[in-house]
């Protein structure tokens, strides 16, 4: 048994009182000469044990009245494995407030997050006097408000109604692991962890090993309230995907809309629309039926009228789950695309040049519209590179280049690490060391290092294929349609071997992918991140001298899809998950300078500083808590420098959670609380903390202690 | 108050008043009633001689026995027979008991007050009166007298007396009885705080001797209501030592108690044949002598 109000049992010590205002009053005492004092003593003589015997009993009645007031104030209970001892004044305890995307949820009156509020301060509300509390807001990170433990409830309070809801995803184990660490060097016997979320299951999927968790620690009470119900039907936008390669101006760009059903039923009819920087709709369409617990993708087209970089929205009609509703994209319209052709084997005739094919494919107009055409391409040879301007070109494809000057290759770095392009075609007048050496092992630009060549291009009957299927790499997704065509009829007759290495050891040379390979499942074209830039590697040559890809109708695509991998590469950096940090590089002359990033909300998120790293002019921002599209500003220009957009998980869309048997795997490590406004979690929480309190009993008790006294003192006062 | 004499100060005025007008209402009744029909029950002044005693100070030297004292050089005075006088014994209970008083005056105060007139009036009406005052025994005695000049030294006597003993009214009763052998009426004016077996039996002892016998009741409204509160220690007069009680809690008990003794006294005297008359201090004097009175009418039609 325990007492919520312990001090109150001094007032135990009032049983003091009627024995004090007994000797007070003896103190009293008034002297009066008696002449009738014969009748007086034999009146006192008569009824001296009866009156002994009242005065006792009236004693120990008003003692006992105050005993069980005393008693009833300090209201007692019963522990239900609560917390050990009397002395449970002194608890530590975290709350930690959900604030993953899914508390988005709304009853129509109240989101998840703003019930999951008026919870925490319930929570905060019935801890005991002298608690202290951290405030933690978890998601699939753990947003400190409030670290350590406090005693200031005032600044729990206002961290708790000044908390703000993120897009992010749930990770409720690790939230819960980081908080026993804390509680546990806690100096108190009493801990607590208070989690306020919506149990949604994927956030919440590992419950064994969340039980594990807690049951490593149990002197640390873990206490789960579920807010409300979920929501039995949702539609989420699960993604969007620019298709086209490219997103050039005044040409129809198609995007991919992924729509999830999240619901028990199946959804009909779903409206779905793409609009173009906060404009209405431009394209729109209707899925006309969608299973529960399925996706259907729908094409949907954006037309630009304008370079620069634009925030494409795909949205739904609003549902009770609005976070997912919509989901942006940021795009980077590109009004012309320079690229620079290195050619390292011109040839006496055109024809004859290594980048003849190139040159057609990338441009493939006839000649009085390649002026108008958003490809244009520059050839030079390898003794111009040192004196070529890479920043004007948006890639350069180096074509069988025997070998380039130091100068270049640090020209070369500088280009990819600020976001630059690079294609790589060998022939027969490379060198593999120098590439091997320079370009492989040294600063890591090639995904692979080339082996040795094979094949004869003699033998041009022993010739071998790309692979038939499994395009998986977005450069040649679009081969995964059969009537895309296909990439097989092209034949090879020589190629390098290309040996990849999996670990790299720059920071900025990232892993190497696979684009394609032959049917023999060797790599034929292979791929990595550089810095902001990406460096695609082939291995055979640009021209027909080891292949007659070249003259296949899937080179054209290949190459502009391949041109689009690295044009797109700058737009990966500006198209974020949630909470994710946005590193990006800007035009050299911003560099220290501030500029303003907008969120979602209209909020300002703060000035930023441009700083550069590596040479490279960065803007850096990490308050990506909101999925949506955000604005970079420099002063008050009307046009943003910059565009970036963070998309919420789609798993958060899923916002079913686990059935009551499933949270019963916490049986034991955890009380789990079903709450909904209305309903006293204050209330329910000093319950289960302290067991039944039954300070009522001893009331009723106490009174009827009274009226017994009151009647006995009457009726004995009376016959007296 | 200080500057009146003793029987300024023992007398009111109104009583006295109210008073002359029964007594003298009473005593034609008186007079008519018994007149050649009875010999008087009481001995007195009157024309034929009954008997010698000796003179006090204070009697007529009118009735001194010159004879005798010519013979015997022995004061004495001549007692006549008269059928309307009588002689009234008013005996006073002087104990310490009669000291309580919870008002301005005490038991004996008021007692003293109420006894000088009685005695005045018993003079005006030409009665005899004699004054005892008694604790344990007879402390003081005015002998009979009829000259209402004597009620100076009734007065006197009465004012002077400061009680010092416990009560014993029945060895009071019998001395009396023993040493008045003429009949006569005995006002006995006590609180009775005593055994009221003893006092009874005093009592009957007088009623023997042919006395009529009234008893006054004198009692103070505290002892008749026990309204004390709180703690209260009791200090008890004629060495009953104290004791320590929450009255509010024993006012019933005491009240039934003191009611019984109150009812055993007052069924004793009527038994006897005794007015009965309780007095408590808050009571006017006159309405004492009144009552007195009307008891007398009541007797004597």
């Amino acid at each position: 048994m325990v007492f919520l109000n312990p001090l109150l049992l001094f007032g135990i010590l009032g049983v003091a009182s009627p024995i004090i205002i007994h000797l007070l009053a003896k103190k009293k005492v008034k002297h009066v000469v008696w002449a009738a004092m014969r009748f007086l003593k034999t009146v006192v003589a008569k009824h001296q044990r009866r009156l002994t015997l009242e005065d006792l009993v009236l004693l120990l009645l008003r003692c006992l009245l105050l005993v069980l007031l005393a008693v009833a104030l300090a209201r007692p209970s019963f522990k239900q494995g609560g917390l050990p001892g009397f002395g449970d004044r002194d608890e530590a305890a975290i709350i930690a407030i959900d604030n993953s995307a899914s508390m988005s949820q709304t009853d129509g009156v109240a989101s998840k997050f703003e019930q999951a509020q008026k919870a925490a301060e319930e929570v905060l509300d019935s801890l005991p006097g002298g608690s202290a509390v951290a405030v933690w807001l978890v998601s699939d990170v753990v947003k400190n408000v409030i670290q350590e433990p406090t005693h200031d409830f005032a600044l729990a309070r206002q961290a708790i109604r000044g908390a703000q809801r993120s897009d992010r995803g749930t990770e409720m184990p690790a939230a819960l692991r980081r908080a026993l660490e804390v509680l546990r060097q806690q100096p108190v016997a009493a801990k607590q962890v208070y989690v306020i979320t919506d149990g949604q299951a994927n956030g919440w999927k590992q419950l064994a090993e969340t039980r594990a968790l807690l049951d490593s620690a149990r002197d640390i009470h873990a206490r789960i309230v579920l807010i409300g119900r979920s929501e039995q039907h949702n539609l989420g936008v699960a993604g969007l995907r620019m298709v086209s390669a490219l997103a050039p101006v005044n040409e129809p760009v198609r995007f991919e809309i992924e729509i999830g059903n999240y619901g028990i039923a199946e959804a009909k009819n779903v409206q779905v629309s793409l609009g173009i920087d906060g404009e209405p709709a431009g394209d729109d369409a209707e899925i006309e039926s969608i299973p529960a617990g399925q996706s259907k993708t729908i094409p949907l087209y954006a037309t630009f009228r304008e370079a620069g970089y634009h925030a494409v929205v795909a949205r739904l009609p609003g549902d009770r789950n609005p976070a997912d509703d919509q989901r942006a994209l940021v795009v980077r319209v590109i009004g012309e695309i320079n690229v620079l052709l290195v050619d390292g084997n011109p040839g006496i005739e055109s024809r004859e040049s290594e980048v003849f094919y190139l040159r057609n494919a990338f441009v493939p107009v006839p000649p009085e519209q390649r002026e108008k055409y958003y490809i244009k391409t520059k050839t030079i040879t390898p003794p111009e590179l040192p004196t070529a301007k890479l920043a004007d070109y948006e890639a350069v494809v180096l074509a069988d280049v025997a070998e380039m000057p130091e100068a270049v290759l640090a020209s070369l770095e500088r280009y990819l690490r600020a976001g630059g392009g690079l294609m790589v075609f060998p022939g027969g007048k490379i060198s593999p060391s120098f590439y091997n050496e320079k370009m492989f092992k040294d600063r890591e630009f090639l995904p692979a290092a080339f082996g040795d060549a094979h094949g004869d291009i003699t033998q041009q009957e022993q010739f071998f294929t790309l692979q038939a299927k499994g395009y998986d790499h977005p450069i040649v997704s679009i081969w995964r349609d059969p009537g895309a065509g296909n990439l097989v009829a092209a034949h090879f007759y020589r190629a390098f071997t290309l040996l990849p290495e999996k670990e790299s050891t720059r920071t900025e040379a990232g892993p190497p992918a696979l684009v394609l390979s032959y049917a023999d499942g060797r790599p034929a074209v292979m791929e990595r991140t550089w810095g902001f830039g990406r460096v695609v590697q082939f291995s055979s040559t640009a021209n027909n001298a080891w292949n007659d890809q070249c003259i296949r109708p899937a080179f054209v695509p290949l190459l502009h899809r391949t041109l689009g991998a690295l044009i797109t590469r700058q737009e990966e950096h500006l198209n974020l998950r949630v909470g994710a940090k946005l590193s990006v590089p800007l035009n050299p002359e911003l560099t220290g300078k501030d500029v303003l990033v907008k969120a979602p909300n209209g909020k300002s998120a703060g000035l930023q500083r441009v700083t550069p790293a590596n040479g490279v002019p960065l803007l850096q921002f990490d308050g990506t808590e909101s999925a949506g599209v955000y604005e970079v500003r420099q002063g008050d220009d009307a046009t943003p420098l910059l565009r970036f957009a963070a998309q919420a998980d789609p798993v958060e869309s899923n916002v079913q959670d686990h059935s009551g048997q499933d949270w019963k795997t916490l049986d034991g490590v955890a009380r789990i609380f079903r709450w909904s406004e209305g309903t006293s979690l204050r209330g329910q929480l000093e319950k289960e903390r302290t067991g039944n309190e039954f300070w009522m009993a001893f009331l009723v008790v106490g009174m009827i202690t009274a009226v017994a006294e009151t009647t006995l003192g009457n009726r004995w006062s009376v016959s007296r | 108050m200080a500057s009146k004499s003793t029987s300024e100060q023992l007398l009111d005025a109104e009583a006295i008043q109210r008073a002359e007008h029964l007594g003298l209402q009473a005593r034609t009744i008186v007079e008519g009633y018994m007149a050649g029909a009875h010999k008087s029950p009481f001995r007195g002044f009157a024309i034929e001689f009954a008997q010698h005693r000796e003179y006090v100070p204070g009697d007529d030297t009118r009735h001194l026995d010159w004879k005798v004292l010519g013979r015997s050089d022995r004061y004495y005075i001549k007692q006549y027979e008269q059928e309307t006088n009588y002689v009234a014994h008013l005996l006073i209970d002087g104990s310490e008991s009669m000291k309580y008083g919870s008002g301005k005056i005490s038991k004996l105060d008021y007692v003293r007050t109420m006894a000088a007139c009685l005695a005045y009036l018993i003079l005006l009406q030409r009665d005899a009166v004699a004054v005892g005052v008694f604790d344990a025994k007879m402390r003081e005695y005015q002998p009979r007298t009829d000259a209402l000049a004597k009620i100076h030294q009734i007065c006197q006597v009465l004012t002077n007396f400061v009680p010092t003993e416990q009560t014993a009214i029945a060895p009071a009763l019998s001395e009396l009885a023993r040493q008045v052998k003429r009949r006569g009426i005995v006002i006995l004016i006590s609180d009775l705080l005593d055994d009221e077996v003893k006092i009874l039996e005093g009592i009957q002892q007088l009623r023997f001797g042919g006395h009529e016998v009234i008893v006054f009741h004198v009692l103070d409204p505290y002892e008749l209501t026990f309204p004390f509160r709180g703690t209260v220690e009791f200090h008890g007069l004629e060495q009953q030592g104290k004791m320590l009680a929450r009255p509010s809690e024993l006012r019933a008990s005491y009240l039934a108690e003191f009611g019984a003794f109150l009812d055993r006294i007052r069924l004793g005297c009527e038994r006897q044949g005794c007015p009965y008359l309780r007095v408590s201090t808050d009571q006017p004097w006159a309405d004492v002598l009144s009552a007195f009175l009307a008891t007398r009418l009541h007797r004597y039609g």
